[in-house]
């Protein structure tokens, strides 16, 4: 993506003091307090809706959502993935790129690493959600029980829970761990007491030895080795929950790629929104560049086009087995009472994204944060579609049916994006929302070598 | 302790009693009070202290409410009470949570259907078809096995009521007194009494008597759906009234017109039982029986037939015309047909002459009595008389002219009924609209009702008494055969209620009837000498041995002339029927009823108005429209349904909705058809339908009834009478660890009839819940047995298949894979396990299942669905919200079978375990059964040729499978 001939990532007139200055002084002295305020204004809100939502559903139970039978599973599982989904780019990012020795994504690691963090809570509430008795919850685990009795470990539900959780911990640790050398430098920046106890609990007495950078950068890039494999494990994993089943439109090999390079599209869409956001409201241009934008869009059209492939080789499948089961799910999709989903996914997805061809278009970030949100709701889109038109109408025609989502579907996932923005805007309050030792490590590469990223 | 001693003052103590009052004491000093004395007390009986201390004043009103609330636990109910008592000597044969069966019936329009009731400690919760019974055979339908829930039913009218205000049978006594005095005076002028149909030998001596003792009392009789034109036929036939009973297990050519011979109603136990012996006895191409049915509105019995012919209702007539003429019966000319109706009778015809002597005749009961003469001739003429139909007494009480309702109405109208008591009947609102009975019962200065419910015609009454359930009272009945059966009481009278007999008694001035009293004396002179020992084997088996309907000796020559009345152009014919599933509006406060699906348009919850595909289009009408029927001045609205092969232009309207009054769920919605009819013809009328604003969510369970190429339900034909045999699926998956017993289910789709009866069966047994209609139209409904019906070829004339789909209970199931939890697992005898109390309820399972039969709780519905919860089973978890369920092969009969053979030492009998699906069954279409014996019915079903996997395609490897149907339809199966 980048070569030699590009020029250097971030505007070289920077000194390593003017960049630590610059995103330690975010939190100490946050510049906008106003539109930071009515941003958790509205994130509260949603989560109190949240709230609200849950406190029905555990009284009442799962007849408050629309599904029913044969739509067993809709908007809970659908926004699952999707959340999932979404979370998977922040690992990319900061893991995979930073074992590949891409340096540019040091600008962007913290904050697609945050966002991984808590769109993997919103994904993690939902299995607990949609559960027709959620405090049996535990019994998804091994533990001793009086009656022996074990989880079912051939079931997709009992692998996916070990993946949500072994996921949710590997990105805590690895966000927390990349984190450290920067609380350390907010401490150091510090003036009021409170902010020096509270950094200096969090940075774990880091004083930046050698011996620290050594140990640091080991135990980086094995949590980032363990991280990587994840991303995909995790993904097959759930798409699983459907594969597995013999239902038409799931039941299809091609489902562990196609759903991680869709994660992958959509989480990249997420990050390149929040790049362009954060960067207007933090005035980060030196920082975030618009060559990171150019990248972000590369990599989504990247994504996009693979994802496409899964959508073609999915038609391929069905035709190609002629199974008329399979074929009748296509036709459903294509023009059945679900069809909107379905164009509407191609339409979000694939043909909002071909703009992104033209480097100018990647390099205006209104442009860029349109077309990203585009693919979040097309990628939304797909997930329904997934799942609601092979449920919808299965094998045995008498048992059709149809699925309307209801307010509390609605109120639930709306919520949900409360419960994501809520401790975000926190962390972008308290915490440096991009990585300054890992900048400044660009900026050094930049000094000593121009036309780093070699 | 010592007590401490010091001289005694009588002066003191004196004053201390004194003073005292009513204090009780026990010894000296304490009625002294002495210290000493309390002291020892709190050191010997340190509890007993504080009762002896002043009674403070929350002491004193706690004790007071203590005591108030044990004072109303004295008044609580009467004097049942005192037999709560534990057993001190245990009855014989007498253990709590073992049930016990009684033989007894229920009622459905006069006839008994005779039950074998279940009972655990008291508590009837299941009834079925009473095996021993020559009728019945074991078998059941929809409403046997739903009367439990009318027992049950907590909107039964409970106590005697006056002007509406609670009253009690000694209030009705005495004003019975002054009436009876006036009745006397006036030898029963003015007095009439309403009834439904009986068959009542019981109720018939009473009212006979009480006619003798009042000899101007009449006696009118109102079935709503009636079949009051059968036997005025067999009269213009015969010269006397009788009743056609049919052999169908002797045809080998059955033509009905317009009868809908194995739908629901009193008789379809009887005929589906028939019907199933000769349909399953001969193979294919030998002779098989050949069902020939024309008919307005698709019923049951169309569906299985060989041909069957849609045809306006106005133009049935024409048809019987036809058939007469074509057999030159004298007087009956040849009408104008149109072609497809020309060719359908021409060949009923002569497979008629062809089967002579072993063919059989029917038309629809609401067709004129020319048409029953008609047929009856018909079938003297091919010698099927003493051959697959005879004629008998009729088994109820056929009224005489002047004692119809008609009859009533105007005598009511003119002013001349001075009493009149309806007993058991809502005429009201099942009256003819064109009666005008209410407008007429207001004219009748004394009006008694007696019935089930405080319904609309309670509500039009000064007085009203609540009588027994059948499952209640003392009563006897005769079954659809005529065999009498004896009803007994399987549980106390749950309310202030009598049975009809007492209230009868009651008329004849018996103040305080016992409650068996009027059935013993009828019973006393029929038995006679040998009284006590028949009374008992009637009791037990369940009916009266050697008592069905003798064969008349009737030859029918001629039918009076007739000529089917022109059908006016423009109007179209208004067909209105009993709802399958709530009749007249009787069982229409029993929510199961109410939730079963329609067998055809499988709507709940309200009756729907069919038209044809064709009348639908020329209206400009779509599925749940709403439209208006008007007939001359009448006209009710309802929901549109496109029913396939409906005649053309006729609309077919179900009675028993639009209740006004009658409980909660009976008034839960659609119209009132009643209002339709008219005065002179039953069922039928002529009118327009229009299209009006609106558009109603119809509940249905079954959206989608195309079978889209696949072949869901398969069939063979005579020239193909096999089907590939099953494919054995290669599996990853070693085999399940096998039993000794490998329980599966065949289902014979050439056998369904499409009845519910199964379903109806497996709710009860159980303990499934009713979601109510919002719910049903969600896609919630819970049964976990469902009748699939599909069609095939055009809309107007398309073939129609029934499918029962319970759990498949696959060797390879997607579900137990699918349970994260193990709650649905498979045990080592086959079955495909559902741990309720395993179950978080994460839907995997439901979602994975290809036959989409698991049912989930998506809320408490046992709250919803209070009313039958003493008719609960309390073998069956009644599952709680959040948890998957579905058919478990009534895995709680299996278990108390093996407990059964465990405890006497044996292995399980062959085919001993039997499902409630396949116990209720009218025409033996379920087979249950151990695979591994190869003598059992359902390995034998296994071997036909017939036999398939329902998806086999998907290596689920099913234990419940099914035998394909015949195709026996001219042109396209055997010709």
């Amino acid at each position: 993506m980048t070569d030699s001939a590009a020029p250097p990532i971030l505007p070289p007139r920077q000194t390593y003091a003017s960049v630590t200055d610059q995103l330690a002084s975010i939190p100490l002295h946050f510049p906008t307090r106003r539109r930071w305020l009515i941003a958790l204004c509205i994130a509260s809100a949603l989560f109190g809706l949240l709230c609200v939502s849950a406190a029905v559903l555990f009284t009442e139970g799962v007849g408050i959502w629309g599904i029913n039978i044969p739509v067993n599973w809709a908007f809970a599982i659908h926004n699952y993935v999707w959340w999932l989904g979404i979370g998977h780019a922040g690992t990319l990012i900061s893991a995979l790129l930073l074992l590949l020795g891409r340096e540019w994504r040091n600008s962007l690691n913290r904050f697609a690493e945050t966002m991984t963090l808590f769109a993997v809570i919103c994904a993690g509430i939902y299995p607990v959600l949609h559960l027709g008795r959620p405090w049996f919850l535990y019994w998804m685990f091994p533990y001793p029980s009086t009656m022996k009795v074990w989880p079912q470990f051939r079931s997709p539900l009992e692998w996916d829970i070990w993946a949500l959780l072994t996921y949710l911990i590997v990105s805590t640790v690895f966000w927390y761990i990349g984190l450290i050398p920067d609380l350390a430098a907010a401490r150091d920046r510090a003036h009021r007491r409170r902010w020096q106890v509270f950094f200096g609990i969090l940075s774990l007495g880091w004083r930046g030895s050698a011996l620290h950078w050594l140990r640091w950068q080991q135990a980086y890039r094995l949590l980032a080795a363990l991280a990587v494999p994840l991303v995909v494990s995790v993904h097959s994993e759930v798409s699983l929950l459907f594969a597995a089943g013999t239902i038409p439109g799931w039941h299809s090999t091609v489902f562990p790629p196609y759903f991680v390079l869709g994660a992958a599209f959509s989480g990249f869409a997420v990050v390149s929104m929040i790049a362009v956001v954060l960067r207007a409201m933090f005035d980060l241009r030196n920082l975030v560049t618009d060559q990171h934008l150019d990248i972000l869009g590369q990599v989504l059209l990247a994504t996009g086009l693979m994802t496409a492939y899964g959508y073609v080789f999915e038609i391929f499948d069905a035709l190609y087995s002629g199974d008329a089961h399979d074929i009748q799910t296509l036709t459903n999709r294509f023009t059945g009472q679900y069809a909107w989903s379905y164009w509407g996914a191609i339409a979000f997805n694939f043909v909002a994204l071909q703009p992104l061809w033209w480097r100018s278009v990647r390099r205006t970030p209104w442009m860029l944060f349109a077309i990203s949100t585009c693919v979040a709701v097309g990628m939304w889109l797909e997930r329904y579609m997934i799942l609601v038109t092979s449920l919808y109408r299965d094998f045995l025609v008498s048992s059709w049916g149809e699925y309307h989502p209801t307010f509390w579907d609605w109120a639930t996932y709306i919520g949900t994006i409360g419960l994501f923005l809520l401790p975000f805007l926190l962390v972008i309050r308290l915490l440096p929302v991009i990585s300054i030792f890992e900048t400044k490590e660009v900026l050094h590469e930049e000094h000593r070598e121009p036309g780093h990223g070699k | 302790m010592r007590r401490e001693h010091s001289s005694f003052d009588l002066s003191r103590a004196r004053a201390a009693a004194a003073a005292g009052g009513k204090r009780f004491w026990t010894c000296l000093e304490e009625l002294l009070d002495e210290d000493g004395f309390r002291a020892w007390m709190a050191g010997e009986f340190p509890a007993a202290v504080p009762l002896f201390e002043e009674p403070g004043r929350r002491q004193f009103l706690k004790l007071m409410g203590a005591s108030l609330l044990l004072a109303g636990l004295t008044g609580c109910g009467d004097n049942r009470a005192e037999e709560a008592l534990p057993y001190v000597n245990q009855p014989e044969n007498l253990t709590p949570g073992v049930p016990r069966h009684y033989a007894t019936a229920v009622l459905f329009e006069g006839y008994a259907q005779p039950v074998l009731a279940t009972t655990y400690d008291g508590r009837p919760t299941k009834l079925d078809g009473n095996p021993d019974h020559p009728a019945a055979h074991g078998r059941s339908d929809a409403f046997m096995q739903a009367a439990i829930f009318g027992l049950y039913d907590p909107e039964r009218s409970k106590i005697p009521s006056r002007a509406r205000a609670p009253t009690t049978w000694e209030a009705f006594a005495g004003e019975l007194e002054k009436l009876r005095t006036r009745w006397n005076e006036r030898r029963g002028e003015g007095l009439r009494l309403l009834t439904g149909d009986t068959t009542s030998p019981t109720l018939i001596r009473q009212i006979r008597q009480l006619q003798q003792q009042l000899p101007m009392l009449r006696w009118h009789r109102h079935e709503p759906i009636g079949h009051a034109n059968i036997p005025e036929g067999m009269r213009l036939a015969f010269g006397r009234p009788a009743m056609p009973q049919y052999r169908l297990d002797l045809c080998d050519v059955v033509v009905g017109i317009g009868h809908d011979l194995l739908g629901p109603g009193p008789r379809q136990v009887l005929h589906a039982g028939q019907w199933t012996r000769r349909r399953g006895e001969i193979a294919p191409g030998q002779g098989r029986q050949r069902l020939h049915i024309a008919e307005s509105t698709p019923g049951l019995t169309g569906v299985v037939a060989t041909t069957r012919l849609a045809c306006d209702a106005s133009r049935l007539p024409l048809l019987v015309q036809a058939l007469a003429a074509s057999f030159e019966i004298p007087g009956w000319p040849a009408p104008a047909l149109e072609d497809d109706e020309r060719a359908w009778l021409e060949r009923a015809a002569g497979e008629l002459r062809k089967s002579a002597g072993k063919s059989l005749l029917t038309v629809a009961p609401q067709l004129a009595a020319e048409c029953h003469a008609a047929a009856a001739a018909i079938n003297e003429r091919l010698k099927n008389n003493g051959m697959t139909v005879w004629y008998s007494e009729p088994l109820h009480a056929v009224p005489e002219k002047e004692e119809t309702l008609t009859a009533l109405c105007r005598d009511m109208a003119a002013g001349v009924v001075d009493t009149l008591i309806i007993v058991d009947s809502n005429p009201v609102y099942t009256a003819p609209a064109g009666l005008a009975f209410a407008q007429g019962l207001e004219q009748v200065p004394h009006r008694i009702h007696a019935g089930l419910h405080f319904d609309e015609t309670a509500q039009a009454c000064g007085w009203h008494l609540p009588l027994h359930h059948a499952l209640e009272s003392w009563s006897d009945a005769r079954a659809a055969d005529g065999s009498m059966t004896i009803l007994q009481p399987v549980i106390r009278p749950l309310y202030a209620s009598r049975s009809l007999h007492q209230v009868f008694d009651m008329l004849a001035g018996i103040h305080d009837p016992p409650a068996d009293g009027a059935v013993r004396a009828t019973w006393r002179d029929a038995f006679g000498k040998d009284f006590d020992e028949r009374w008992r084997r009637a009791l037990h088996d369940g009916f009266v041995a050697d008592s069905a309907a003798e064969p008349l000796t009737l030859t029918a020559t001629a039918a009076p002339p007739f000529k089917a009345p022109e059908a006016a152009g423009g109007e179209i014919d208004i067909v209105l029927g009993p709802d399958p599933t709530i009749w007249d509006g009787r069982f229409a406060n029993v929510a199961w009823l109410q939730e079963l699906p329609k067998p055809l348009s499988k709507a709940t919850w309200e009756n729907v108005i069919a038209v044809s595909a064709s009348l639908a289009a020329a209206q400009g009408l779509a599925q749940g429209d709403l439209a208006e029927i008007t007939a001359g001045e009448r006209r009710v609205r309802g929901a549109v349904w496109i029913m396939p092969g409906q005649a053309r232009r006729t609309a077919s309207l179900a009675f028993g909705y639009g209740r006004r009054s009658g409980g909660e769920i009976a008034q839960c919605g659609g119209y009132d058809a009643f209002a339709l009819q008219s005065a002179e013809r039953q069922g039928f009328a002529r009118g327009t339908i229009r299209r009006i604003e609106g558009k109603a969510v119809i509940a249905t369970t079954q959206a989608h009834h195309r079978m889209d190429g696949f072949d869901f339900v398969r069939e063979v034909t005579a020239e193909d009478p096999a089907l590939p045999s099953a494919r054995t699926a290669k599996t990853l998956y070693p085999d399940w660890p096998a039993a000794d017993h490998a329980w599966g289910m065949v289902i014979d789709l050439d056998r369904c009839i499409g009845c519910n009866a199964c379903v109806a069966a497996c709710n009860v047994e159980n303990n499934v819940l009713v979601v109510g209609k919002d719910e049903v139209a969600r896609g919630r409904e819970m049964s976990w047995l469902r009748v699939d019906r599909y069609y095939t070829g055009d809309i107007e004339s398309p073939r129609s298949y029934f499918q029962p789909v319970p759990c498949m209970h696959c060797e390879d199931a997607p579900c137990e894979m699918g349970c994260p939890v193990h709650a649905t697992t498979h045990s080592p005898e086959g079955i495909n396990q559902q741990v309720y109390n395993r179950c978080i309820g994460t839907r995997t399972c439901s979602s994975y299942c290809p036959y989409k039969v698991r049912r989930f709780n998506w809320y408490d519905y046992r709250k919803r669905d209070e009313a039958s919860r003493a008719a609960k089973n309390p073998e069956v978890t009644v599952r709680s919200r959040g948890v998957m369920e579905k058919c478990t092969y009534c895995t709680q009969r299996i278990e108390t079978a093996h407990a059964q053979a465990d405890k006497e030492g044996r292995a399980l009998r062959r085919d001993e375990v039997v499902t409630a699906c396949q116990q209720a069954c009218p025409t033996q279409a379920i087979v249950f059964g151990d695979l591994k014996d190869p003598g059992s019915a359902v390995s034998a079903q296994r071997a036909s040729g017939r036999h398939y996997v329902l998806l086999e395609e998907l290596g689920t490897r099913p234990r419940t499978t099914y035998l394909a149907r015949w195709n026996d339809t001219p042109g396209e199966g055997e010709g």
